[in-house]
């Protein structure tokens, strides 16, 4: 299993060296870092000009802009940014308010799909069933950042209503911070209900149709004809022979729509106007931050490829005819 | 995996007195016993004449301002007026116009490009199939949003935007397909007339056009299908977050980013682009499942 995990790391290593090039070029090219700079009316001196051209090293060819990168990165040096953010401290506070969301939704996007797949297969055409279907399609179709902003809506006018603040609607967290860390656990909590119900809600249909799907095969299965055969009761074999099959197509499935959920949380967090990666993102790819963008696909990447390797192994766990070496 | 055996021997009862042409009649048959996919395809039809039709009919133009600023829903204005008196009604239309088109281009592009590369790292195997694939991985690692802002957000200006945006979802988007259709290709690859067309010395380029994709193209049709849904929804989001479609042209997404405040104040400026987003992916999705049943029974959805 060590011996595993230490190759499927020295594996992503030249996945993640030729995916950060490619971007590096990418960013490079989409724009001029010091376009706003030298827009400027009136216009700055070309002192300064050149001095912020040689402190964003844009005066060295792109292959040696790159590599300074990379050195850089091993070294704990995140490299220059346009508005001149620590990149790397600034992603170290961000990164976990958005893993959080994500985590979160994940979470609940899985018990959700576990839920919903297990009743529509139980139940196969019924009107649970094609209620539940219909649900899948409708969020399946549904814009995350419409639906953000409709239950957003919808929490301030209960809040209205009621005439106390019920749901957060802004931030991730108080400003300022409650003390005690009791309050904090709740305020944190408090905040990640309504973003955490929009990613998920987007988030759980597909899945939930993999869990229908697999829990219907398994049910025609002779070991679970077996099973009821020796008299186990109908709860038991679906807990611990339905349900376990049907973890296992779900936790790759899962793994592969992280990089999606991502994407989701930019989103959503900038409906719930959050301090996230999200808004990270889009000032860095605003601002053509070179090497803020890299900075947060770098950070991201990683945490995808990394899920996606527990993912591998909890694989094995859950499959025991699967041996990782 | 059977793609197109199913036709002629999953219903043999059916088959038997249909005539020369008898398959397609059969799936065209299948789909329309799929009622929601039926009803789906009437209205995604209706939306697309509305769009490119009815925009040039409509007696307001998106991006011509009417002296109505702010009015409610009306005879004259369905969907109501914002600030400046644009015409909603036009603008959804102009709205959905953009966006269905983005869309199609979205799924063509990716749906072409992607079946080719699957189809031939999935036949030559070895070191091409992965080099190939790892290609695809690396595609797969990284955020589409993100990636699809750095790119889209500094090219996307003018005319053309809209053509950028697609073209930008589309090398995000292929990746999905030539993973679908690698895997078909490892199944079809071991057939015999595949061996046999191999035996006759045919070329790879011609297998891979005149024997593989014909077979797979059941498959490839349902996920090009459902990636137009996907791809609605990736272009709103990215045109909502102000790096997708630029003003003055407009699109769903941009419409719902420009009216979120007016939630409380007009909601009719917020609700109907919003609407007609979820109406389009909805009756597309609902497409490719009456697709699915039709064409194909071994694919399940998937998600951008």
């Amino acid at each position: 299993m060590f011996a595993y995990i230490v190759r499927r790391l020295l594996h992503t290593v030249p996945v993640v060296i030729v995916g950060s090039f490619a971007t590096f070029l990418m960013v490079s090219a989409a724009g001029d870092p010091l376009g706003d700079l030298k827009a400027k009316q009136p216009p700055v001196s070309p002192a300064v000009l050149a001095a912020e051209t040689h402190r964003l090293r844009l005066d060295e060819p792109l292959h040696l802009r790159y590599w300074h990168w990379l050195s850089g990165i091993v070294r704990g040096d995140w490299g220059p940014s346009v508005s001149r953010i620590d990149i790397g401290h600034e992603i170290g506070q961000r990164v976990l308010v958005s893993v959080r969301l994500v985590a979160f939704a994940m979470i609940v996007a899985v018990l959700l799909a576990l839920v919903v797949g297990l009743v529509s297969a139980v139940r196969r055409y019924s009107v649970i069933d094609y209620g539940f279907t219909f649900l899948g399609f409708l969020m399946l179709s549904m814009p995350a950042f419409w639906l953000a902003i409709l239950l957003k809506q919808q929490a301030i006018d209960v809040n209205d209503a009621v005439g106390v603040s019920l749901f957060y609607t802004v931030g991730d967290s108080s400003i300022p911070a409650p003390t005690g860390f009791a309050d904090t656990v709740r305020d944190v909590l408090g905040h990640l209900v309504l973003p955490t119900i929009v990613l998920a809600m987007t988030a759980f249909a597909p899945w939930s149709r993999y869990v229908r799907s697999s829990i219907i095969e398994v049910l025609q299965s002779d070991y679970v004809r077996l099973a009821r055969a020796k008299g186990l009761g109908r709860r038991t074999v679906l807990v611990r022979h339905a349900l376990r099959t049907a973890l296992i197509p779900l936790t790759t499935v899962v793994g592969l729509d992280l990089a999606v959920l991502f994407s989701g949380a930019v989103v959503t967090e900038t409906v719930f106007q959050w301090r996230g990666m999200g808004s990270f993102l889009l000032t860095a790819v605003r601002e053509r931050d070179v090497y803020a963008v890299m900075g947060w696909l770098l950070v991201v990447s990683l945490i995808v490829i990394l899920f996606n390797l527990i993912a591998d192994l909890l694989y094995a766990v859950l499959d025991p005819r699967i041996r990782l070496a | 995996m059977d793609i197109l055996a199913p036709v002629p021997t999953g219903a043999p009862g059916e088959v038997k007195q249909e005539a020369p042409g008898a398959p397609y009649r059969l799936m065209v048959r299948r789909f329309l016993r799929h009622r929601l996919a039926t009803v789906s395809l009437v209205v995604f039809t209706c939306l697309v004449l509305l769009a490119f039709v009815g925009g040039s009919l409509w007696h307001y133009s998106y991006d011509v301002f009417t002296p109505d600023n702010s009015v409610p829903p009306s005879l004259e204005h369905p969907f109501g007026t914002d600030a400046t008196g644009y015409d909603l009604f036009a603008q959804v239309l102009r709205g959905t116009q953009r966006s269905i088109e983005i869309a199609l281009l979205v799924a063509g592009v990716s749906g072409a490009f992607g079946s080719v590369w699957g189809a031939v790292a999935g036949l030559y195997g070895g070191r091409i199939d992965t080099v190939m694939m790892r290609i695809v991985d690396l595609v797969l690692i990284f955020p589409a949003i993100a990636v699809a802002a750095v790119l889209a957000g500094n090219v996307a200006h003018g005319e053309q935007s809209w053509a950028l945006v697609g073209l930008v979802l589309a090398a995000l988007t292929w990746p999905y397909v030539a993973r679908l259709v690698r895997g078909l290709v490892l199944s079809l690859r071991e057939r015999e007339y595949v061996a046999a067309a191999r035996s006759f010395g045919a070329s790879i380029p011609h297998i891979i056009f005149r024997h593989i994709l014909p077979n797979a193209m059941g498959t490839i049709i349902v996920t090009v299908t459902v990636n137009v849904a996907v791809a609605i929804l990736a272009e709103t989001a990215l045109s909502f977050i102000g790096f997708g479609v630029q003003p003055p042209d407009t699109s769903l997404g941009l419409l719902v980013s420009q009216n979120q405040t007016a939630i409380t104040t007009r909601p009719w400026l917020f609700y109907f682009p919003g609407l007609f987003i979820v109406l389009i992916a909805l009756s597309v999705n609902f497409i490719g499942d009456g697709l699915r049943d039709a064409l194909d029974t071994t694919q399940s959805g998937r998600r951008a």
